[in-house]
């Protein structure tokens, strides 16, 4: 056990130390702070010359020189065809050609312009124009617009998921508030975030074996350590560096967020004062406290808990895999051909993701979710819907009996590839060693 | 001190070991020669516990070899590398605390180590920095940096040049005076004769000589005799063939002559010296690159 704990030390360090794991490490999260700050700069500063738009109007529901977004509306005599020169001259943006209308049934309206526009602009237009037909056809069909408001009924339905957990000591069952958003949301999260780890930190096992066997270093080590024993150290400690990264992330995050929340949250209060009613400032709120709440439904720790185990297999799994492989061949060239199989149930799992967060308790996503090659992805994409505990415990066990059986499978592979060079590597031959006795 | 017993090895397309037995003692160095691919390799890692032997066992002080035992050898592998990305201190210290020394253990036999091959101290330098020649000898300091009693060195001299390989010869008989074992295997026969107390020799998967360096030479000598002389020497039925001769000069001749089975060298000696001045005399000792064509020739027609 020592043994392996100075080869996990040696590999953690190394690649801890290494430029690129820090700059990735502090950088990837800021990512997404930066990209949108860019974003809303970009936004903000955006040139917002006024084009024109040349109005062809025969039913006036337009006014002259009305603005809308960054466009004029400017009324005109001329006949289409002449404007249509403008157009492509690059005089004016575009026109607008509303024919003489049946508002029961309006049709031929017509939008030109050199490039196609923007989907703001034209669904804009389009409801510009469809208010104003309601508008006539509450004055032809004398309605009255307070009754009409009336008759518009919104509701919207409180999820709450049964839990006799949360019973605090009475017969009676507890139920909690849930919400399915959030539970998507989160369970697209997890899963992509094992995704993401299994894929990168797999390949630099791979990478770590390979440089060993091409280094030839790897038979001055197993001299004193056996060939298992420097696999698992090897996949413990790459491991160790993924959770190290993972760790970093979460407190990065967590800072990052409460910082900008802090002031942000204090900057908008005092900007939004200014544009926006009470009212709307309240609605805000309400948002924001709805937003919290519904996090506050889900089991933070039990979520982070299973979100561990099943990182830990789905790494020890595809990493076993991967260890193989990187023994096996004698360049990246080589190692493609094996790495090809290993990924289809990886990237498989995140195309069936859709399936499972749609349909958590479906036939097909219960058996994703107990399938050791798509679990880790899938389960955790279940787990934010509630997953039985019975599911979990059989899912987890079929897990770690597969992990067991991935690392010991590798191990045989191992054992004899690190020390084979030369010899065109097939499926037959992986076999044969496999199933060899003595080695 | 180190017993192989009878190893037969078998790799999926052919057989590497054919029921090879040697014995190593204590406090001498043992070499293990033959040509490429005849086994050698597989017998050392078979000794590491790298590779698993199909029949035959291995003692260390007459009980069977443990892991552990495996673990205090000094082993430096045919195929050796270095992690380029360290430092040589760093991997000095991975190396050592593997063979289970301290830190502050490591740290003073390497320093030691760096002054016996006459090299600075390289502690703090980048591996991917060295020559050939220096990380051989970094090399050489991870292999024998727990201080072993058994070495084993696989091909030690590929990859030194001429003054290195001295140097490393050089401490490999200063730990021979220190009682250490040593065991190494080439495949450049002619390189040994100097160094090593017992050899043996292995060919196609079989052991073909096994012995006392000595002896092994003394056995192998041929009764063949290059003489220096002043006129042209023929033949004698009884005595002795000419094997080949050359004119060297005006008044100098060199032949290689053969004496007959049963005869004394110093019959044919005086016969010659009847009428011919001798200038020099002398026994055609064979080297083991002979005496391996020898023994291989042997084996093909016995």
């Amino acid at each position: 056990m020592d043994k392996i704990w100075i080869i996990l030390e040696r590999e953690y360090l190394q690649r801890v130390k290494k430029k690129s794991f820090i700059l990735s490490t502090i950088l990837t999260p800021l990512i997404f702070p930066i990209f949108i700050v860019i974003t809303v700069f970009v936004l903000s500063t955006e040139e917002s010359e006024e084009r024109i738009i040349a109005l062809l109007d025969s039913n006036n529901f337009i006014e002259d020189s009305t603005k809308f977004q960054n466009n004029i509306f400017l009324k005109s005599d001329e006949k289409i065809s002449d404007i249509q020169n403008l157009i492509d001259d690059g005089i004016i943006y575009g026109a607008l050609e509303i024919p003489k209308l049946d508002i029961y049934n309006p049709d031929e309206l017509r939008f030109y312009s050199k490039n196609v526009p923007g989907g703001d602009l034209i669904s804009g237009i389009e409801s510009l124009i469809e208010n104003k037909i309601r508008e006539l056809k509450i004055q032809d069909l004398k309605l009255n617009e307070e009754s009409l408001e009336k008759l518009r009924t919104r509701i919207s339905m409180e999820t709450y998921s049964v839990d006799s957990d949360l019973s605090s000591g009475t017969n009676e069952v507890g139920v909690k508030q849930s919400n399915s958003d959030v539970a998507f949301g989160l369970g697209y999260f997890n899963g992509f975030l094992i995704y993401m780890f299994v894929f990168i930190y797999g390949s630099f096992i791979l990478q770590s074996v390979l440089d060993e066997k091409t280094s030839k270093v790897v038979e001055v080590i197993i001299s004193s350590i056996k060939p298992t024993q420097l696999m698992m150290g090897k996949v413990l400690g790459v491991g160790a560096v993924a959770f190290t990264q993972i760790f970093i992330w979460i407190i990065l995050v967590t800072s990052i967020s409460t910082f900008t929340s802090m002031y942000f949250g204090i900057n908008s209060y005092e900007t939004t004062q200014i544009v926006q009613s009470e009212e709307e400032i309240n609605n805000s709120k309400e948002v924001v406290k709805g937003i919290y709440e519904m996090f506050g439904t889900i089991d933070i720790k039990k979520t982070v808990f299973i979100f561990l185990i099943y990182f830990l297999g789905g790494f020890f799994l595809y990493g076993a895999f991967f260890a193989a492989i990187g023994s096996a061949v004698d360049n990246l060239q080589d190692a493609s051909q094996f790495t090809l199989p290993i990924s289809l149930p990886i990237i498989a799992s995140l195309m069936f993701m859709g399936i499972v967060l749609n349909n958590p308790e479906g036939n097909a996503s219960i058996f994703l979710s107990m399938f050791p090659l798509t679990s880790p992805i899938l389960m955790m994409a279940r787990l934010a819907f509630g997953v039985p505990d019975w599911h979990l415990v059989i899912s987890i066990l079929i897990l770690i009996i597969s992990v067991i059986f991935a690392l010991w499978f590798a191990g045989r592979i191992y054992r004899v590839g690190i020390l084979t060079s030369g010899s065109k590597i097939t499926y037959k031959l992986l076999w044969k060693w496999f199933i060899m006795k003595n080695y | 001190m180190l017993s192989v017993r009878n190893i037969s090895k078998s790799y999926v397309d052919h057989k590497a070991l054919d029921d090879v037995s040697l014995d190593i003692r204590k406090g001498s160095i043992f070499g293990l020669l033959g040509p490429n691919g005849a086994g050698k390799t597989s017998m050392i890692r078979i000794i590491n516990q790298i590779i698993n032997q199909d029949e035959g066992e291995i003692f260390i002080d007459q009980k069977k070899i443990t892991y552990d035992d495996v673990r205090k050898i000094g082993y430096m592998p045919e195929e050796r590398g270095l992690y380029k990305k360290m430092k040589v201190g760093d991997f000095l210290l991975f190396m050592g605390k593997l063979k289970g020394l301290s830190r502050d253990k490591c740290i003073d036999s390497s320093a030691d180590w760096f002054e016996n091959l006459e090299v600075s101290n390289w502690w703090k330098k980048n591996i991917e920095d060295l020559s050939k020649g220096m990380s051989q000898k970094v090399q050489f300091i991870s292999t024998v940096i727990h201080n072993p009693d058994l070495i084993i060195l696989d091909e030690p001299f590929s990859g030194f040049d001429p003054v290195n390989a001295n140097l490393v010869k050089k401490n490999l008989l200063r730990l021979k005076e220190e009682g250490k074992t040593i065991i190494f295997s080439t495949h450049r026969l002619e390189s040994v004769d100097e160094l090593c107390d017992h050899l043996a020799m292995i060919n196609n998967s079989k052991k073909i000589l096994d012995g006392n360096t000595d002896e092994i030479k003394m056995n192998a000598k041929s009764d063949t005799y290059i003489l220096k002389h002043d006129k042209k020497i023929e033949s004698n039925d009884q005595l002795f063939d000419v094997i080949s001769q050359n004119k060297l000069s005006r008044n100098v001749y060199e032949s290689e002559l053969s004496l007959k089975k049963g005869k004394s060298y110093r019959n044919m000696f005086s016969e010659i010296s009847k009428d011919i001045e001798i200038i020099s005399f002398e026994q055609k000792v064979p080297n083991m690159n002979d005496i391996f064509i020898m023994k291989v020739e042997e084996g093909k027609n016995g």
